[in-house]
């Protein structure tokens, strides 16, 4: 009796599921199907549910018409750069802040989160002067730097609790061996630390690929636009297609779910083995 | 090893943590600090030519005087309350759900991953085409329902454009929750249930009893961070509603960027986002004392 409860209980719960994932899933599967159908289609109502024949017509256009390779590009180097400077300074002070005995580390270290907890628009104003001052108004890099604040404290974080996971012994050892603070962290450390530098990587990715406000805000010129402030802008012309903007929306996504597809194992952890004894 | 080399080594770690520190400084603390400092002069783009008076306090009287900050500011508790209950019932849920051991749940986690990697502005533009007042599908599925008699342009009626954008929101962000929770779960000792089983507590009563107290400290924390991102959100409404229609969307980050950025009031911004702050100060020292001590080494 127990044991039929049970399974009823369980075939509830995969149906439930199964709904949930379907209809949480469904504005996205939205995107897509208008994404591939034609500016005819996309404005009859009421709206067919797949698109009469699949076209990439909307991708191509998007892609060479509408700029749209430009932005990407553009993303792809605030992106890549933010990061690489982000986990380079992180990693580094992470390691410091597990290995080092330094003065006023827990007050350090709750300053650096509380930064990442104010809200950008604090900043933003005179953020504009500072940079405008320095040459980097209306310029990637200008973004890139913004980005990499967003990004580093959360960068430290993460490489602090990692680099507290690898026992202090192997330090020592090393340097007992005769290298310097610097080669221990180098050729020992940081190998150790690969599994935990990636997952962060990706998440400072994540960041950096979406962020909006600062690039909105810091880019003047319609060449310098990263992809999400393209995508926002693209709303303000009046020609806009929503089937070309679907488009340009599911080719944004893409790399994101590349990124995720990285990352999946660490968000998953806590399900690991779950599967097989289910 | 030189005196000099001595001091290096054992100073290290400063040199190690110095670039971090550097780097939030010049891009987060100096502007925070200008933006103090605006807020007491009157800095106003359009009038910068008649000079730069010092304003005192001026701005922060007008901003507690301003009708429209304390609707905002209304909008804004309205905002993220919805958002963090909704976020935190669907995550609890789906978390318990995906608890049970059932067969290929790793697929469904990851399926219901998928909204949370969704870029914001996919996210935004996603919805209003959902919920487009002509070829919408929402519209569509309504009137097919008979739930709806014509087309509504959702965003642009008062009244349902804060709960849809509240919708869009918990869409994208519930499945932070669900990790943080499903975390959690896992480490509850399977020891805790046998002896209750034992004991002869049902599941209701597990429930009470055990996972719920068990789960206690991290929703705690899963609040608070849910909290501090839905109040300094500022992208999903600004490219859904741009804080319309009438002000009903008008959340304190997008008040600020209309004083800020397109009546280039920039000391009053600045007095408009020091205050808002100091209401965020309050669920961030929630946080804080609740971070666990282990952290901090």
């Amino acid at each position: 009796m127990k044991h039929v409860r049970k399974q009823l209980d369980h075939a509830v719960t995969h149906l439930f599921l199964i709904i949930t994932c379907i209809s949480i899933n469904f504005p996205l599967f939205w995107m897509i199907s208008s994404s591939f159908k034609t500016s005819r289609e996309s404005i009859q109502f009421p709206p067919s549910f797949l698109p009469e024949k699949l076209s990439f017509g909307n991708y191509i256009h998007t892609w060479s018409n509408m700029n749209f390779s430009r932005y990407f590009f553009n993303t792809v180097y605030v992106s890549f750069l933010a990061v690489l400077i982000a986990m380079s300074v992180g990693t580094i002070a992470g390691y410091a802040f597990s290995r080092f005995r330094i003065r006023a580390k827990r007050y350090i270290l709750v300053f650096i989160l509380f930064f990442r907890m104010l809200p950008p628009i604090l900043f933003i104003i005179p953020l504009f002067f500072i940079l405008q001052r320095l040459g980097l108004y209306n310029r990637l890099e200008g973004v890139i730097l913004s980005v990499t604040t967003l990004a580093l404290p959360f960068a430290v974080w993460m490489m602090k609790n990692y680099i507290n996971t690898i026992p202090q012994e192997i330090d020592d050892a090393a340097m007992i061996d005769g290298c310097s603070r610097f080669t221990a962290f180098y050729r020992i450390i940081l190998p150790l630390s690969k599994p935990g530098i990636v997952a962060t990587s990706v998440f400072c990715l994540l960041t950096a690929w979406n962020e909006f406000m600062f690039a909105n805000i810091l880019i003047h010129s319609e060449s310098r636009r990263t992809l999400v402030v393209a995508l926002y802008s693209y709303l303000g012309d009046f020609n806009i297609e929503w089937n070309m903007l679907m488009a340009a929306s599911t080719m944004t996504m893409i790399p994101v779910i590349v990124f995720f597809g990285i990352i999946h194992k660490k968000l998953t952890e806590g399900f690991a083995g779950s599967s097989i004894t289910g | 090893m030189g005196k000099l080399g001595i001091i290096l080594h054992k100073k290290s770690g400063y040199l190690f943590i110095a670039p971090a520190l550097l780097l939030l400084c010049t891009i987060v603390l100096l502007p925070i600090l200008f933006s103090i400092g605006m807020a007491f002069f009157r800095f106003d783009l359009l009038r910068i030519s008649q000079g730069n008076p010092f304003y005192g306090i001026r701005h922060f009287i007008t901003v507690l005087a301003d009708a429209l900050f304390w609707n905002a500011f209304g909008n804004t508790l309205v905002w993220t309350a919805s958002t963090v209950i909704l976020q935190l019932l669907i995550g609890v849920l789906l978390a318990l759900l995906l608890n049970k051991p059932l067969k290929g749940k790793v697929f469904y986690f990851i399926a219901l991953l998928i909204p949370w990697a969704t870029p914001s502005a996919v996210a935004s533009l996603l919805w209003r085409w959902l919920l487009h007042a002509d070829y919408g599908f929402v519209n569509a599925l309504l009137l097919n329902l008979r739930m709806i008699r014509t087309p509504v342009p959702w965003l642009s009626t008062p009244g349902w454009a804060m709960f849809w954008v509240i919708m869009a929101r918990s869409w994208k962000e519930y499945a932070f929750c669900m990790v943080m929770i499903s975390a959690a779960l896992r480490t509850i000792p399977p020891s805790l249930y046998e002896a209750a089983e034992m004991d002869g507590a049902n599941t209701t009563a597990q429930f009470f009893y055990i996972t719920l107290p068990w789960l206690r400290p991290t929703i705690a924390i899963v609040t608070s961070l849910l909290a501090i991102g839905s109040f300094n959100c500022f992208n999903m409404i600004w490219m859904m509603t741009k804080g319309g229609p009438v002000r009903q969307t008008e959340i304190l980050s997008t008040f600020i960027y209309h004083t800020g950025f397109e009546k280039f009031q920039l000391g009053l911004a600045s007095a408009q986002s020091i205050i808002m702050v100091l209401f965020l100060a309050f669920i961030i020292v929630f946080y804080m004392k609740r971070m666990d001590n282990g952290d901090m080494k």
